[in-house]
């Protein structure tokens, strides 16, 4: 019986051992490369201009999980890109693009953090370049798509070129497709919504992108929701890629979904990098109804 | 009724004489005499019961009705020094028909007599102790009581101890999921099901409800570990204060006194379902009303699950898994008997789980739920026989951490980390002043708090928040008889202080995930204290024997829990928005019941009542929206309305056909309706008024049979749950594709049988038609759950 108690006992503080403690990691490394192909620190950029960073990221014992970058443009910071990831094998490579903004001198700040919420960052500067490189823009003044039950007009939408596909003509061009529009009742709340074959709730009202290979991601800026930040008139004044780019406000949530009723102006990134913004002429609220949009993105 | 009686040969033996039928025991044991010895005899013998003809420790065993023995661990008792000639043995336990057996004992001789006996269903006679916070019969209790006994546990096809209740009148359990929910809880009386911070829940008397979010952590409490559950339903706050505003469940865990013994159990069902159980437990003196005992339980279960979500929403997400699980606990209950109705106790609980909630991305088991939960438990306890007194201490604490990972727009992960903590001073006086009143008084001081955190990996952000609540109460009662063990009136009154403290929200570096919580923040809520008197007046009148009715009004009370007065974040349906300036709510109740005896031993036990609910506790649109990155929602406010009436009556019929058989049936319906509802904001469209309360079933019934024979018992049980309105507004669900979840029905079977007395067959079968049911988040439950489990006795 001595031997059935010992057992007993041993199992008890067995169990009662079960907890296990998380291992301290170490800090991640960031680092900046350099080279003709990358912006360097203290160059002179124009406004307008391409800037090319190369991100050489370790997460130091825990994997990568967050990468945000930060401009800050005459003392003003704005959050350019604030990313969730999950990498644990062999880092982070990656290349960023971004368009050089009007203030005398930009600092951009790139910072990582690991599974253990250990953080490192880097940074450099660039000055202000003479003249002006605002880029040429592309402008399609109506695209008329259907929302997810509209049996009449076609639903995915290749922003770049201004062209809507229905379910049959979209074979063969689902890699260009970057948008399409659903309508949804949510507590109460009708929502026309801009989205984006990469957004995995899309498949709720598309199920077609299930099947495609290539689904883009296009990003719209969280705050037109609720602010006017670009007004139509605003819109219509646009002659190059200035306001595309400034509008975007990836501090803010930036999602692969948006709501946007009538008469708003939605700030987009495409997959490729290219900004653009979509105004909504029309906007159905109900899931036979349409949507009618007007786009300016870069060329 | 079947009796078995053996005889060990000492010398010579008169013929046995049984009458197995008519239930009514009667053996004769002669024992042989022995020359020149005095006219004395020994009796020993055991007493087992069950549908495992398991040994039933603390038996009582009376010789003549004068002279008694309780057994021990084992089941087994001995009388010695009988005098020569015919006696009456009787054997008598809570929750089992008790056995006469006549005895003819010869000089110098030792017999032996074994009982088997039989469940029974529990009458108006037992003794419970939830009521009135000391021993009560429940015919003296103007209220209406379940007491689920022993006996009734073991035959229950259940693998937790919250579905022991699924059968009573009145209460609402809800867990969808089986082993699989990490969350359930149990209401009653037309109360949401949603809210378990209504219903106050206790372990030996130790409140379990955190102040936190009023939940109870059911999977806490290992069914092996339970010896009976008492249900007290109607407002308890006159006697427990908040929690208890819809009533009171208090699960009484075993205690040995016995020799060593203890029961290895093994399992395994449906899903891959693995489970381990064993328990020790002694009493170091046994037959002695002083010494030390203890019981240990180590308790483990495993399961790889099955997928919870529609086939349509596995096609949308590549990420979903199966939801298994794992959990574990440990147990130790120790104690001293200082004499008899004298006692000081110690026991410790730890346990841990981690439940998958059907996702995985990144992280090694995806999402998860975990809860690491230890409770520490003391108290003293004294009984004499008119002045009766309990004291406990008590510690609960609850690490909680929920894994959050989904890739969308792109990938995050966040973790909850939530550190509970729950702590008390509870006691109790009983006092028989003369031969009419019972006076009742006590105070009670709790703690709780709460500490946690959003811990987000994917971004900078940790949304804190934190708070504590204290609280003290004071309460007295007098349960006075006008005419004596007819009718007796219970007055009662208590006046709690609840005190919300160091309430803060607030986030450290935000990014866009949190950005809009931003003006929010409140790092120093304002302090507040709130007092409520919670009365109760009761008639309890006894015309006979088997019949009583009763009449009862009282109220009770609850202030808001911690969740809502210090934590602002997402819901379903919209944004909570934290709100330290609610109000308590009131719950004003009266009741009418009786139980009778309709025809022998068929019993009928009736109830009806009708509540209201003052500034009752509830969701309302602030009229304002935010978006969360997707899109507009409410936000809402937990805040207080005006009035909600809820309507309601219990039937419930009892039959021990024999004692081999019992039939039960019970039927319980409420309505639970908003009838005055005042919008926050002006401009808020959304009127509730005439809106049903959420998650409340109109109408329940269960039908319980149970059948001992000698090849196998049966417990079979039959439920069926009404319609339920699945949100505030009563309006089109798009998940649940109703505006109500649809009713459904189901049978539990448990087959078992005992193989010498030492190893034990069980098998369970939950959800016997395979019903799918669903529930407000379009996860489905596991179906047919079939459990198979093996036990060896030592």
């Amino acid at each position: 019986m001595a031997k059935r108690i010992q057992c007993f006992a041993l199992l008890i503080i067995i169990a009662l051992a079960g907890c296990v403690k998380d291992n301290p990691g170490t800090t991640p490394l960031i680092l900046l490369k350099s080279g003709g192909a990358f912006t360097a620190d203290g160059s002179a950029v124009a406004p307008g201009g391409a800037l090319r960073f190369g991100l050489s990221v370790s997460g130091g014992g825990g994997a990568i999980t967050n990468l945000v970058v930060k401009r800050i443009s005459d003392g003003v910071a704005v959050i350019e890109a604030d990313k969730g990831m999950y990498i644990s094998y062999g880092g982070l490579d990656t290349t960023l693009i971004y368009t050089r903004g009007y203030g005398q001198t930009e600092r951009w700040v790139f910072s990582v953090m690991n599974s253990y919420r250990d953080t490192a960052s880097v940074s450099l500067t660039v000055l202000k370049g003479a003249g002006s490189a605002w880029g040429e823009i592309s402008h399609h003044q109506s695209i008329r798509i259907g929302l997810q039950e509209n049996t009449s007009l076609p639903h995915f939408v290749d922003l770049h070129a201004g062209i809507a596909y229905d379910a049959t003509g979209v074979t063969g061009h689902e890699s260009e497709v970057d948008m399409a529009a659903f309508w949804y009742l949510t507590s109460g709340t009708s929502s026309p919504t801009l989205t984006c074959p990469a957004y995995s709730s899309a498949l709720t009202y598309y199920p077609l992108f299930g099947s495609w290979s290539a689904k883009n991601q296009t990003m719209y800026d969280y705050y037109t929701s609720d602010n006017n930040l670009v007004t139509p008139a605003q819109f219509d004044l646009a002659t190059n890629d200035s306001l595309l780019v400034n509008a975007y406000r990836p501090g803010s949530v930036s999602g692969q979904s948006k709501f946007a009723y009538t008469g708003k102006v939605v700030p987009f990134r495409t997959a490729d990098g290219k900004y653009g913004l979509l105004r909504v002429i029309r906007a159905d609220e109900t899931p036979e109804g349409e949507m009618e949009i007007a786009v300016k993105i870069q060329k | 009724m079947k009796i078995d009686v053996k005889i060990r040969k000492q010398n010579t033996l008169k013929p046995l004489i049984v009458k197995p039928f008519r239930f009514i025991i009667s053996a004769i044991l002669l024992l042989a005499a022995a020359a020149g010895v005095s006219a004395q005899g020994t009796i020993t013998g055991r007493v087992t019961g069950g549908p495992e003809g398991r040994p039933l420790p603390d038996a009582a065993v009376i010789l003549d009705g004068t002279r008694g023995v309780t057994t021990g661990s084992d089941g087994r008792f001995i009388i010695d020094r009988v005098s020569a000639g015919t006696h009456t043995l009787e054997a008598r336990i809570l929750g089992y028909t008790t056995r006469n057996v006549t005895v003819d004992v010869r000089d110098g001789a030792t017999g032996t007599v074994s009982f088997r006996l039989e469940e029974e269903f529990i009458d108006a006679g037992a003794v419970i102790v939830t009521a009135n916070r000391g021993a009560s019969r429940i015919a003296d209790v103007p209220a209406r009581v379940t007491l689920i006994s022993s006996a009734a546990v073991e035959s229950r096809p259940v693998t937790t101890v919250d579905e022991m209740l699924s059968t009573v009148p009145g209460l609402n359990v809800s867990r969808s999921f089986g082993i699989f929910s990490h969350k359930s809880s149990v209401t009653m009386r037309g109360l949401s099901g949603n809210e378990q911070a209504r219903v106050l829940v206790m372990i030996d008397g130790v409140p379990v409800n955190k102040s936190d979010g009023g939940s109870v952590n059911w999977n806490l409490i290992d069914p092996a570990m339970v010896d009976r559950i008492e249900v007290v339903k109607g407002p308890a706050s006159s006697m427990y204060g908040s929690n208890a505003m819809g009533g009171a469940i208090n699960v009484i865990t075993r205690r040995p006194s016995g020799e060593l013994s203890g029961k290895i159990t093994a399992g395994y069902g449906t899903y891959n379902t693995f489970t381990g159980r064993i328990s020790l437990g002694q009493n170091m003196n046994p037959g002695s009303d002083r010494g030390f005992y203890y019981l240990l339980n180590g308790f483990y279960r495993q399961s790889d699950g099955y997928i919870t979500q529609s086939e349509f929403d596995q096609a949308a997400n590549p990420y979903v898994v199966a939801s298994d699980m794992l959990e574990y606990s440990a147990s130790l209950k120790t104690g001293y008997n200082i004499r008899k109705g004298e006692f000081i106790e110690a026991d410790f609980i730890a346990y841990n789980d981690r439940r998958g909630t059907g996702e995985l991305v990144w992280q090694q088991h995806g999402n998860t739920t975990d809860h690491d939960t230890y409770q520490f438990r003391t108290r003293y306890s004294v009984e004499r026989e008119r002045l009766s007194a309990d004291v406990s201490l008590f510690w609960l604490q609850e690490d909680y951490k929920k894994v959050n990972e989904y890739l969308k727009d792109d990938y995050t992960w966040y973790n909850v980390l939530s550190e509970r903590l729950d702590a008390g001073l509870l006691s109790s006086v009983t006092w028989k002043a003369g031969s009419r009143h019972r006076l009742s008084a006590g105070t009670d001081l709790k703690a709780g708090s709460v500490d946690a955190a959003d811990v987000y990996y994917t971004s900078t952000d940790i949304v804190y928040n934190r708070g504590r609540m204290l609280s003290a109460g004071l309460y007295i009662q007098d349960a006075f008889s006008i005419i004596h063990d007819r009718l007796t009136l219970t007055a009662g009154l208590r006046y709690d202080l609840s005190m919300f403290r160091d309430g803060a929200f607030y986030i450290d570096t935000p990014s866009a995930e949190t950005v809009f919580m931003r003006n929010i923040e409140n790092r120093e809520m304002d302090n507040v204290t709130w007092g409520a008197l919670s009365p109760r007046l009761a008639l309890n009148y006894t015309p006979s024997e088997g019949t009583r009715i009763y009449l009862s009004a009282g109220r009770g009370f609850r202030p808001s829990v911690l969740d809502d007065l210090c934590r602002s974040g997402r819901i379903k349906g919209g944004f909570k928005l934290a709100n330290a300036d609610a109000s308590p709510e009131y719950l004003a109740n009266i009741e009418a019941g009786g139980d009778f005896t309709l025809s022998g031993k068929l019993r009928a036990s009736l109830s009806a009542w009708y509540s209201r609910g003052r500034d009752f506790l509830y969701y309302v649109n602030t009229g304002d929206s935010i978006d969360m990155g997707y899109g507009l929602r409410p936000i809402l406010v937990r805040t207080n309305i005006p009035l909600v009436e809820i309507t309601g009556a219990e039937a419930e019929l009892n039959w021990p056909v024999s004692p081999a058989v019992f039939l039960g049936a019970a039927y319980g319906y409420s309505y639970s309706v908003i009838s005055d509802y005042r919008p926050l904001d002006a401009g808020d469209p959304i009127d509730l008024t005439g809106n049903h309360l959420t998650d409340v079933p109109t109408s329940t019934v269960s039908l319980t049979a149970r059948w001992n024979n000698r090849f196998v018992n049966v417990g079979l049980v039959a439920r069926y749950q009404g319609v339920m309105w699945v949100n505030d507004q009563n309006i089109f669900d798009e998940v649940v594709g109703s505006d109500r979840y649809p009713a459904y029905a189901t049978v539990d079977i448990r087959l078992s049988r005992v193989f010498a007395e030492k190893v034990s067959v069980d098998l369970g079968v939950q959800n016997l038609p395979d019903t799918k049911f669903y529930d407000s988040k379009g996860a489905v439950c596991p179906g047919r759950f079939i459990t198979l489990e093996l036990g060896y006795r030592f």
